[in-house]
């Protein structure tokens, strides 16, 4: 519940500064949620050390050094707040219900439709959905930046359930790419501020049909 | 001495990189950095064909327990990659210099990122050419996401908002997209591993051996995440947001890799793991049927109404990556050789209409149809050149693209889907009319204003490539059998239905 809690934060919140403080509180909780995990599956040991230092130590400074200089609060989502909180407790319903109901043609092992991985699965699913709503409804290319990073803790938790015994360089890998991937983004929105004055996706017109 | 598969294999992935290393720890230097790109592009494209020799003798070669494996489909992209790398850095060592870039930063500034644009143009040749080697099904999400990070700044390069527009959302929408095949791949393997008793369960030639035994809703599933994800690298529509922007504000040469092999990676990818469920769920290929056919159109249509000649080559791509998608979809003996045949008349014609324009705009600084007109006078050459082109891409004989999509046509008569073959039929009417209607407007119209006169053909290293694109889409047009014992190859390690 709390990655759920911390991902609606992370997306709704307008002061850019707290959102990516909800966003590291998540990075936490992700390295705690994997540990845990990691006392049935040893191997999630090595998963836990990386997502702490790429997702809570890396991505949440390079978010923290990005900020410096930008207005305190996020140029004002497509979507406000109320609706916002009506529509993610229908997707935290509808992707809980599917993936609890549904948990046979969606799990592709046996581990994955035994709880507590069940549940690891629809949160994972939840936290990957909010980041792609996250991606969808902002106008802050800021936020899209945040959006992208909690699609990318959904993805990173789903694999505790789906695949635990994952080989260390495969994990490696992952996370290198989206480590790299995290800090292009910022690098060519901080680019946009500068040349273009602001980080307002709306404002991105120059190339349409 | 004998060079082993593993040294071979490993030279040719890894050889890019060392220049790389090197051209960015050089970047001031005004003489070295292009020498060291042409030779870190040619290594590659040079040990490419003893890679293809001993695949076409042994059928396949693998290294590290069959971790890195190259066979004949493999091999059909390997050879592009590096033949396009190579023939689109000897393009970018004068066309790089002539760009405003030098006017609008100072020529200090520009020349340390010109250092850093070849260095990134090798990095990402590198990470292609581990995209197509590898035979691990998490490795390849690894280095296709790798190949988008690699080339996200060159796209970005110029830095204006344009450019940094379309950097933004081609790497937000690449790496979103993509992600989605992260899932699929690591259902397919999570479902693999249980029936897996010897070796890695991430290997694509292990899972093949166990397919059959995963349940049809787990395959369904990965078949839908690897569409999303793989088909969004592919620019196949409705994913394909991301691809008119990037190729038309990267520069030329790096508009010249995207076009040319960067989405035909997402196609590699798509084929791999699509080649695990054909044999045993051929229902998986009316799926890619219908994004093709889609594509095919929507591509050919958004190109009609185009202005800008590289985003109408960029559409012009989604139309094309269709037919390619529509051949595999198919998914006969002839449908998968229509295919190859196709990808290769691809990656010979789009890079050849992309460097002419690029010769246009080094000549003129236009790239506006509406602007240009009666430039052929002024740029014989280029003007035949990009008329082989275009007459390749309509599928006009007796050029690459004509045997291709006839191939095609053939193959979708054979499977009697006629529907198929009048949308097929269509699209290429409609091809036709775009790219003669523009290669007639910029070449042979009216002279729009008297600046044109000043038009003259681009240096040697700019024609060149040029004309080896050009002379190489006549070649295989007429004499298709040089490729047959690649093409038929390939096309029998395919799955049918």
């Amino acid at each position: 519940m709390a990655l759920i809690i911390t991902s609606f934060g992370a997306v709704v919140t307008r002061n850019l500064r707290y959102a990516t403080y909800i966003y590291a509180i998540q990075a936490l909780l992700l390295t705690t949620v994997i540990s845990l995990f990691a006392t049935a599956s040893p191997t999630l040991f090595l998963w836990a050390a990386v997502a702490f230092i790429t997702k809570f130590i890396i991505i949440t400074w390079l978010l923290l050094s990005f900020i410096k200089g930008m207005p305190e609060y996020e140029i004002k989502a497509i979507i406000g707040f109320a609706p916002s909180v009506i529509i993610v407790t229908l997707i935290v319903i509808v992707v809980f219900e599917i993936t609890h109901k549904y948990v046979h043609f969606l799990a592709p092992t046996t581990l994955a439709t035994e709880e507590p991985y069940r549940t690891n699965v629809a949160v994972s699913l939840i936290v990957f959905t909010l980041g792609l709503y996250g991606i969808l409804t902002r106008r802050d290319a800021f936020k899209t930046a945040i959006g992208l990073c909690l699609l990318e803790n959904g993805a990173h938790l789903s694999l505790v359930s789906l695949a635990p015994g994952l080989k260390e360089t495969v994990i490696i890998g992952i996370v290198t790419d989206v480590v790299l991937g995290v800090y292009l983004l910022l690098f060519i929105i901080r680019g946009l501020r500068e040349v273009a004055g602001t980080t307002d996706t709306y404002q991105l017109t120059e190339l349409h049909w | 001495m004998v060079c082993t598969n593993a040294n071979l294999i490993l030279m040719l992935i890894l050889s890019p990189l060392p220049f790389s290393l090197a051209v960015l720890l050089l970047r001031r230097s005004e003489v070295l950095k292009e020498p060291l790109t042409i030779i870190g592009s040619f290594i590659p494209f040079a040990i490419s064909v003893p890679v293809l020799q001993r695949v076409m003798d042994e059928g396949y070669i693998s290294a590290f327990g069959n971790e890195l494996l190259i066979d004949h489909l493999s091999a059909i992209f390997l050879l592009g990659i590096s033949f396009v790398g190579f023939f689109a850095s000897i393009f970018a060592i004068r066309y790089m210099r002539q760009h405003p870039l030098i006017a609008r930063v100072g020529e200090e500034i520009a020349e340390r990122r010109l250092g850093i644009f070849y260095s990134l143009f090798l990095f990402f040749l590198s990470t292609m050419l581990w995209s197509v080697s590898t035979n691990n099904i998490i490795i390849l999400w690894v280095a296709i996401e790798a190949t988008t990070i690699a080339s996200a700044l060159l796209v970005s390069f110029y830095w204006d908002r344009r450019a940094l527009e379309a950097g933004y959302k081609y790497l937000l929408l690449l790496t979103v997209g993509v992600t989605f095949s992260l899932f699929g791949a690591v259902t397919i393997y999570a479902a693999s591993a249980p029936y897996i008793a010897n070796g890695s369960p991430l290997l694509f030639t292990n899972i093949k051996e166990v397919i059959s035994q995963i349940p049809a809703n787990i395959i369904l599933l990965s078949a839908v995440l690897f569409t999303m994800g793989f088909g969004t690298k592919a620019g196949l529509a409705p994913f394909h947001p991301w691809l008119p922007d990037a190729y038309a504000e990267a520069p030329t040469p790096i508009s010249v890799i995207l076009s040319g092999i960067m989405t035909e990676m997402g196609l590699y990818a798509l084929l791999r793991t699509f080649g695990l469920f054909l044999p045993a769920y051929p229902v998986v290929a009316s799926t890619l049927l219908v994004l093709a056919v889609f594509s095919m159109l929507l591509g050919a249509f958004l190109a009609m109404v185009q202005s800008d000649l590289k985003r109408l080559l960029a559409y012009s791509s989604v139309s094309q990556i269709g037919y390619i998608a529509m051949g595999l979809g198919v998914g006969t003996y002839l449908g998968y050789y229509g295919a190859f045949y196709q990808l290769i008349s691809h990656i010979l014609a789009k890079p050849l209409l992309f460097m002419c324009v690029g010769a246009i705009i080094y000549s003129l600084a236009l790239r506006n149809i509406e602007e240009l007109g009666g430039v052929g006078k002024h740029m014989p050459i280029t003007m035949a050149c990009f008329f082989i082109g275009a007459f390749s891409l309509s599928g006009i004989p007796p050029l690459a693209g004509f045997l291709s999509k006839l191939t095609l046509i053939i193959a979708t008569a054979q499977a009697h889907l006629w529907w198929l073959l009048l949308l097929t039929l269509l699209t290429s009417l409609l091809t036709l009319f775009y790219a003669v209607r523009a290669a007639y407007t910029v070449f042979w119209g009216e002279e729009k204003s008297e600046f044109i006169k000043e038009a003259k053909e681009a240096p040697l290293s700019i024609l060149f490539p040029i004309l080896v694109f050009s002379i190489l889409t006549f070649i295989l047009g007429v004499y298709p059998q040089l490729l047959y014992p690649l093409l038929n190859s390939a096309s029998l390690l395919a799955p049918f239905k």
